[in-house]
């Protein structure tokens, strides 16, 4: 078989962008921009559409369904109605996901709540070292989503959309401003479990690129074992031979390239050429030997134990060397029994740690342009489910922001009286998107790429910026 | 709730992209070979087979639901239920890939014994001749000057390399079970090794189209 020196027409058009590209050498030179005091970024988005608050993200994703009614959302009137029937006004014509059709009974909250901080805002008494850093830390008390199962919430947490193949947030970001680390992922995943022993996947999907050219989507390191497989070459092979043999697997992917033009090509010598320089990062990252004790107690982390606060200090270590999107899920959240010490097991394992990465930062100066984010995909029925437990819930959850660009010490919105839906402000997943890529310096009405025909974007059709929220 | 009871991808997740390796090199996993059996850790498999293989693997009488997923083609077909076992992602193409094809034990040893088997089958053959030979077997297609001249410096320096430092030749030659020919100097068989890994590495190589 020859090997084929045809370039299609669509790749000869995408070339002709690719040199477009250097369009945005220009920008850099444009004195215009300069005065209007916006950066340039490493990625598409040149000159940044606003002045950028945050430079990156590290999104605490509480995967399986956080209880707002045991975390950030107070509600005394819950209590009074404990063990009563649900009034049928709240209910009626709603979707339930597993107490469709059976009697719904007010669940009252199953911790006290206490107030925290100069600010006084109330918090679940399981959460008092999030309460320590309260006035740097803003509640959103009226999220809401469409999807009431995992996965497809997951979804559209991720992407905006409940149809997979969209790329990620973490994608878009990526995309959208490029990298400031070099010898790391410019977006890295991280996966831990509780105690709860429940074991939901999350499909690595999750942290696609979707059609975004495939170097934007997530790496995954391992949090137990090795945190990368095979990161060490094979023995008997020493750099030299290491260097060139990547050297020679890169020029001649070279060589197919200029053959067929194939982006994917592209990236494959771009992930040959990050491999090699993990194989000298990733070991640098995790020597947590340099850790002083206090920083270890003060996440409460063992390292390598694979633990949510193991992994907060790595997001730290990781947003110190420059990746733009850093997404911890910590699982065991679904919590339809149970939900008073189930809850309070999670506790344990994030308030702490969540706490401590947030003051870290701080002390470290970088809190002011990294934007925390802690969140699941949904909340939980104000309603029993067995008798101790509570249903996944839509209607209503809350949402943590720090750092960034973040008004500290504030709440936003709010549900109504019994915790069921967002009545105050309500915030959707694409508002909540569309603040994220503000803070970040993206308008997201213009980060659009051309798909099926659409120019698509991370809000879908909708998004408002959540300017009441900004610092 | 079949979201949470149903297999997902997520739950075998292994960084070849949900591909086996065995599945990439296009080699058939044989009872003989599959992981479970193996006594050295060959962790893309060995993480279906601490998973999985247990109930879903070679032995018969430890064997639920009658499902193999050490075999790829059952892994991958529709059950009496109507779901997948496995369902293939897209191909992967991150570094976590680069590093399993480069230093993973099972593809280091498989360019050894590509690299064995070139040398052993064709003894008078030129260099250029062996290195157009293994291309060819990888690719289906000859390869352009451009890419023999690429391949053949690779070796150059390797041999170089491997001639100054015999111990490193012998201990790249003793990754894997495949008996060693001890017949062919072991700083050309090294050099032919990193060609020949270097070949199963490409974009070409690993993507069908």
């Amino acid at each position: 078989m020859e090997s084929t020196s045809h370039i299609h027409r669509r790749t000869f058009l995408n070339r002709g962008i690719t040199g477009l590209g250097l369009l945005g050498l220009n920008a850099l030179l444009d004195p215009r921009l300069f005065a209007a005091g916006l950066q340039t970024s490493r990625g598409v988005i040149n000159p940044f559409h606003l002045p950028a608050k945050a430079r990156r993200v590290i999104f605490l994703y509480q995967a399986g369904g956080p209880s707002h009614l045991e975390t950030f959302d107070p509600k005394p009137k819950l209590a009074d109605l404990h063990g009563k029937p649900m009034p049928e006004s709240f209910t009626k014509g709603q979707q339930l996901a597993q107490l469709q059709g059976k009697p719904l009974i007010c669940y009252g909250p199953q911790h006290a709540f206490k107030r925290f901080g100069q600010s006084g805002t109330e918090l679940c008494e399981l959460f008092p070292h999030i309460g320590s850093v309260i006035d740097e830390v803003c509640i959103i008390r009226s999220m809401w989503t469409e999807q009431i199962n995992h996965d497809p919430a997951h979804t559209l947490m991720n992407t905006g959309s409940i149809i997979a193949s969209r790329p990620s947030m973490g994608s878009w970001v990526l995309y959208g401003l490029g990298s400031e680390a070099e010898d790391l992922p410019g977006f890295v995943v991280l996966v831990s479990s509780g105690k709860g022993g429940q074991m939901q996947p999350i499909a690595v999907r999750q942290w696609s690129s979707g059609f975004l050219p495939s170097r934007f989507q997530g790496v995954k390191l391992n949090s137990i074992g090795d945190p990368v497989l095979y990161i060490k070459s094979p023995e008997g092979i020493g750099r030299q031979v290491q260097s060139s043999s990547i050297e020679a697997i890169n020029q001649l992917n070279r060589v197919e390239y200029d053959a067929v033009s194939d982006p994917e090509i592209l990236t494959r010598i771009a992930q040959y050429e990050m491999a090699f320089k993990m194989q000298t990062s990733v070991p640098g990252l995790m020597d947590m030997s340099q850790e002083p004790r206090s920083i270890l107690e003060l996440y409460g982390a063992q390292p390598g134990d694979g633990s949510f606060a193991s992994n907060c200090l790595l997001a730290r270590r990781l947003a110190e060397r420059g990746v733009r999107f850093i997404q911890l899920y910590h699982r065991d959240w679904d919590h339809h029994g149970g939900v008073k010490n189930n809850v309070a097991i999670k506790a344990q394992e994030t308030d702490r740690a969540t706490a401590a990465l947030i003051s870290d930062l701080k002390q470290r100066g970088i809190l002011q342009d990294t934007l925390v984010v802690w969140g699941g995909e949904f909340g939980r029925t104000p309603m029993s489910q067995g008798g101790d437990g509570r249903d996944h819930h839509i209607k209503g959850f809350s949402f943590m922001l720090a750092g960034g660009g973040i008004r500290g010490g504030i709440t936003y919105g709010a549900t109504d009286e019994l915790g069921y839906a967002a009545v105050e402000n309500p915030v959707s997943v694409h508002d909540f998107h569309a603040t994220m890529l503000h803070l970040l310096g993206i308008d997201h009405l213009r980060m659009t790429v051309k798909f099926q025909g659409l120019d698509a974007r991370l809000t879908g059709v909708s998004g408002e910026v959540l300017h009441k929220i900004l610092a | 709730m079949q979201q949470e009871n149903r297999i997902e991808l997520g739950h075998c997740d292994f960084e070849t992209g949900g591909r086996p390796l065995y599945a990439i090199l296009r080699v058939p996993v044989t009872r003989e070979r599959s992981c479970v059996q193996q006594s050295r850790p060959r962790r893309s498999q060995l993480q279906l087979s601490d998973t999985c293989f247990r109930c879903h693997g070679p032995d018969k009488n430890a064997r639920m639901a009658d499902l193999r997923l050490d075999i790829r083609e059952q892994a991958l077909k529709q059950t009496a239920s109507g779901n997948r076992p496995i369902v293939p992602g897209r191909p992967s193409n991150t570094p976590l890939q680069s590093l399993v094809l480069l230093n993973d034990p099972i593809s280091v040893e498989a360019a050894r014994v590509f690299a064995q088997d070139i040398l052993q089958h064709h003894r008078d053959a030129s260099l250029a001749a062996r290195i157009n030979l293994a291309f060819e077997r990888a690719l289906s297609r000859k390869l352009t000057p451009a890419e023999q001249q690429i391949l053949t410096e690779l070796h150059q320096k390797n041999l170089s390399q491997f001639r100054s430092e015999p111990d490193s030749a012998a201990a790249l030659l003793q990754i894997g079970e495949a008996p060693l020919s001890r017949d062919l100097k072991p700083a050309e068989l090294a050099a032919m090794t990193t060609v020949t890994r270097a070949i199963l590495n490409l974009h070409e190589t690993i993507i069908r189209n």
